[in-house]
């Protein structure tokens, strides 16, 4: 491709140099995309800084018919890329509250007894905001009993 | 009357005798097996495909079977699979002990739109009948000349399975207070082969009394039957689809007793049921 060169913008001098055209067709839209590009990918940067990773252990609770809560030692772990002041909940168990002051990561482990499924929380220190959650499930087994032959009816 | 009484003290005896000493019906079922069902749960399947069972009465037409509903639900004891209801006294991994009350079938032949008849299948029929054959299916057959009543019968009922053989016997007294008739029904299922489908032979028979056969098929001053045994045989395949399908295929043959054949009223000396479709569970 020839290039010349161009002292001034605008649409009628693109229409007037096969340089201009290419600035306008290809230079700019580059620009605009790679703009939004890397922009997008600062922001993300600071996003995922921040990002912490919450692990519980069990994350499964089952339960035969016979047992009517799950009692387990729940271990949680988190690590965060920036140090943090974080402090872990549980939801409905105001009992439960551990903090940590300016760390990347954390460990705790706590002895619980639970109907339902347990939910933990990791909320900044200062403004109780949500950082991460995760939750225990239950499941319950099903109860099961033979079902009546009925060699005598037409469909069985 | 008395026997009435006396068939309901037994009853009652048995009732005590296996509750007090009746293992959970829930022990003992592994869940992977397919005779094994969920307590507390409604289960409802619809069989869809291409059937009919023939009728005995004088010019009546055979019995669509197309779209057939099968209900079921099983609580600790209690149970209901279409308008069967039990409750079971005893359950061991092949035994089980159970009351049941169960509608006798013989009104199906009489009346179209019998509540038997949905779970027999009739639907079909019914949605194409004309407000004139409606009518017409509504009343009792034309070569009778009295209704037959919707009746119940309750009684004590044995089962025996093992894999895909099975026994039944269940010995039956009507208590809607229409014929105070008995009733004794046996089957025993066979496996022919049992593979990834099942081909399985049932032979069995149903024994009525003097006041069930006298009820459907006697007519007064013409005709007074005594009792009667019906025995059958049921050739049938079935094989799982995928997890909500399978294909069912099945012949009944059952030959009536003479005492039911010499009816007025009967035409025919046996009755055939065959069926071929799908069966799909929600």
């Amino acid at each position: 491709m020839r290039c010349c060169h161009c002292s001034s913008g605008g649409y009628i001098v693109f229409k007037e140099c096969r340089c201009g055209f290419f600035i306008y067709n290809y230079f700019f839209p580059i620009i605009l995309i790679s703009y939004v590009y890397f922009n997008a990918a600062a922001v993300a940067s600071e996003v995922h800084e921040d990002r912490v990773q919450l692990k519980l252990n069990p994350r499964l609770c089952t339960l035969s018919k016979d047992e009517p809560r799950c009692k387990a030692l729940v271990r949680i772990s988190w690590t965060s890329e920036a140090k943090q002041s974080l402090c872990l909940k549980v939801v409905n168990r105001p009992d439960v509250n551990h903090c940590w002051k300016q760390n990347s990561q954390g460990n705790f482990g706590i002895q619980l007894a639970f109907k339902n499924d347990l939910t933990v929380e990791l909320r900044d220190s200062r403004t109780q905001s949500l950082v991460a959650s995760k939750t225990i499930s239950i499941v319950r087994e099903g109860e099961y009993r033979h079902r009546r032959r009925h060699p005598w009816d037409l469909f069985q | 009357m008395r026997s009435y009484i006396t068939a309901i003290s037994y009853t009652i005896i048995l009732a005590t005798c296996f509750t007090t000493q009746a293992t959970s019906a829930a022990e003992n079922c592994d869940p992977s097996h397919d005779r094994c069902i969920e307590i507390g749960q409604l289960n409802l399947e619809l069989a869809v495909g291409l059937g009919a069972k023939t009728n005995p009465i004088e010019d009546s037409d055979p019995i669509p079977l197309i779209f057939v509903p099968q209900i079921s639900y099983y609580g600790e004891r209690f149970f209901m699979e279409n308008l069967d209801l039990g409750y079971t006294l005893f359950e061991s991994v092949n035994h089980s002990i159970n009351l049941i009350a169960t509608p006798d079938y013989d009104r199906v032949y009489f009346h179209r739109n019998s509540l038997q008849n949905i779970f027999m299948g009739n639907t079909l029929k019914a949605r194409e009948s004309t407000e004139e054959s409606l009518i017409m299916d509504e009343q009792p057959s034309a070569h009778s000349s009295r209704d037959r009543n919707i009746t119940y019968l309750a009684g004590l009922d044995w089962t025996y399975g093992l894999d895909h053989f099975s026994m039944q016997l269940s010995y039956l007294h009507e208590i809607t207070g229409e014929h105070h008739g008995n009733e004794f029904r046996f089957a025993t299922a066979v496996p022919l082969v049992q593979d990834l489908w099942v081909l399985s032979a049932t032979i069995g028979a149903t024994w009525k009394s003097a006041e069930a056969v006298d009820y459907y098929y006697g007519e007064k001053g013409i005709y007074s039957p005594s009792s009667a045994v019906n025995p059958f045989l049921k050739l049938g395949y079935e094989t799982q689809l995928n997890n909500k399908w399978r294909l069912k295929i099945f012949g009944h043959y059952e030959r009536l007793d003479n005492e039911i054949v010499n009816s007025p009223i009967v035409s025919k000396n046996e009755v055939l049921s065959l069926f071929i479709g799908g069966i799909y569970s929600f």
